[in-house]
């Protein structure tokens, strides 16, 4: 039954937050693998042949997989359960396992792109992944801010409920943005597209895998705006208020990452229009989302919303090209500027 | 032998060393108060204690077994204390239920008798999940969890927090009539009264 309960409170979060991993992952590879003429082998060879291009491969998944294996190699969920009497290998075996097995797409990346070879690239990556997950960084000294005004007090309270809550959700968002910003590329590289095509087609990418990456975020967002309402409301900070000031904070967020996923396709394809088609994308969807995200109650709603708003995005884009982004950007605006107070 | 042993204890969170060469000892029968200002290092104590945060330094030996020895040594102290805890809470998903019969089997003991049930009320609480009690509710249902057995050793962090008055005189009594039995019980908390009532020896935490 410890074992059970130990389960329960350490591998279940761990695989729930494995699983915008894998979605991410999922979509990236169905672009870079589906019908691109890439196979594994392609990119895991790339990656062990020119050492710039592995140490950029691996750092993404160390991004992407820490916050993860965080949660297996400190076992914090289950402090209190240190405290019965238990045998100390059970749980060993089973945190090894679920490291192993949560790091899927990583593991039939290499073995389907490497063989053996590729299980001791993943082995090598994988000790990294337990010395940055059991790392304890030290706290830093808290000073005492100085916000001139209202609204941008309340932005700093939902910045720091983002970074105090969320900072597994930022380091796996960034990895995911990086990852948004190499399957673009991959993408327009191997349909040979240049211009307007490319900035739309990568952008559209950027804007789909992007999902899962915000998804982690949003939900502490909305737990900072619920719980602030009633102190916002104490020192007399309108509803609308509140709302423009979440709506910056998702845009703010959003946009950074496509502004990630965007500058690495700028590296590899030296397409410069993508940077600012991505940003609009990106400012489109995040406004739309913060519209849900105002009212929100449940998760699912959250995760809904986002996916329908990077389909609305892609959806401009498709039918108009990189100009769609304006677009996007212009719904988005409409959408936030036109939700009810109350 | 004694209940409980604390030996030049070290532990250093984040950086800070939160106790330095801390020396302390429980009898059986005796109820030791741990008191101190907030931030002194209570719950970081009772969390090495209990066998939840690993110490830097020191040895902690309760009812002759090392907390943090050999892993026959660590199942055998842990058998003989119950926690209570302050800043490492049980899993929210667990029932009270459920959480009773964690410990009841991990200790090889029987769940919460009719006597103690009745005292602590735990029959109100016996269905909901953790996640979803009051303070109150929380700290009675791991007082229930605490006290199977009895334990050698009970390892309370502020248990009185969140009781209403008629929880508060049931703890007090729970707490003398298990010293009466010849066990000891190590309180953190910050109620000079609580202290009093159930006739602590208090060591203080700088």
């Amino acid at each position: 039954m410890w074992l059970s309960v130990w389960t329960r409170a350490v591998i279940a979060p761990a695989t729930r937050r494995a699983l915008a991993v894998w979605c991410g992952a999922g979509i990236v590879a169905a672009v870079i693998f589906g019908g691109n003429a890439m196979a594994p082998g392609d990119l895991t060879g790339v990656a062990l042949h020119d050492p710039a291009a592995g140490a950029v491969l691996a750092v993404t998944w160390l991004l992407l997989f820490v916050p993860t294996a965080r949660i297996i190699v400190r076992g914090d969920g289950a402090l209190y359960l240190r405290a019965l009497p238990h045998r100390e290998w059970p749980p060993r075996v089973v945190a090894t396992a679920a490291l192993v097995v949560l790091q899927l797409p990583w593991l039939a990346l290499w073995i389907a792109g490497e063989g053996v070879r590729g299980l001791v690239v993943v082995a090598v990556v994988t000790v990294p992944v337990i010395a940055l997950g059991a790392w304890r960084p030290r706290r830093a000294r808290a000073r005492v801010p100085h916000w001139r005004g209202p609204l941008r007090a309340l932005a700093g309270i939902y910045v720091r409920g983002l970074a105090r809550k969320a900072g597994d959700a930022l380091v796996r968002g960034a990895g995911l943005a990086v990852l948004a910003g190499i399957a673009g590329s991959l993408l327009v590289r191997n349909n040979g597209l240049d211009g307007a095509h490319a900035a739309a087609l990568a952008s559209s990418v950027i804007a789909v895998v992007l999902v899962p990456a915000v998804v982690g975020l949003l939900l502490p967002l909305r737990d900072a705006h619920r719980t602030s309402a009633a102190l916002a409301a104490s020192l007399g900070i309108s509803e609308r208020a509140r709302i423009a000031v979440l709506a910056s904070v998702v845009a703010g967020v959003h946009v950074l990452a496509a502004l990630i996923g965007a500058l690495i396709v700028l590296a590899m394809t030296h397409v410069a229009l993508v940077v600012p088609v991505s940003l609009a994308t990106g400012l489109g969807a995040s406004l739309l989302t913060a519209r849900v995200l105002a009212r929100a109650r449940d998760a699912t709603r959250i995760v809904v919303a986002s996916i329908v708003t990077a389909a609305i995005c892609v959806v401009w884009l498709g039918w108009l090209g990189a100009i769609g982004s304006v677009f996007a950007a212009v719904t988005g605006l409409v959408a936030v500027l036109s939700t009810r107070a109350g | 032998m004694t209940a409980l042993r604390v030996e030049h204890l070290v532990v250093r969170r984040g950086g800070r060393t939160v106790i330095d060469g801390l020396d302390l000892t429980a009898a059986p029968g005796e109820i030791v108060g741990v008191v101190g200002k907030n931030g002194c290092g209570k719950s970081t104590l009772l969390m090495a204690i209990a066998g939840v945060l690993e110490p830097t330094d020191g040895r902690i030996v309760v009812a002759g077994a090392s907390v943090w020895g050999s892993t026959r040594e660590r199942t055998r102290a842990r058998t003989a204390l119950g926690y209570v805890p302050e800043g490492a809470d049980a899993p929210g998903f667990l029932r009270a239920s459920e959480l009773w019969a964690l410990c009841a089997a991990a200790r090889r003991t029987t769940p919460p008798s009719p006597a103690l049930i009745e005292q602590l009320g735990l029959d109100e609480v016996a269905e909901l999940a953790l996640e979803r009690m009051s303070l109150g509710q929380r700290r009675r249902a791991c007082l229930g969890a605490a006290l199977l057995g009895p334990p050698a050793l009970l390892v309370l962090d502020e248990p009185d927090n969140g009781l209403d008055v008629r929880r508060l005189e049931a703890l007090v009594r729970l707490l003398r009539e298990h010293a009466a039995a010849g066990h000891a019980a190590i309180v953190s908390t910050h109620d000079q009264s609580l202290i009093d009532q159930i006739g602590a020896r208090i060591v203080p935490l700088t």
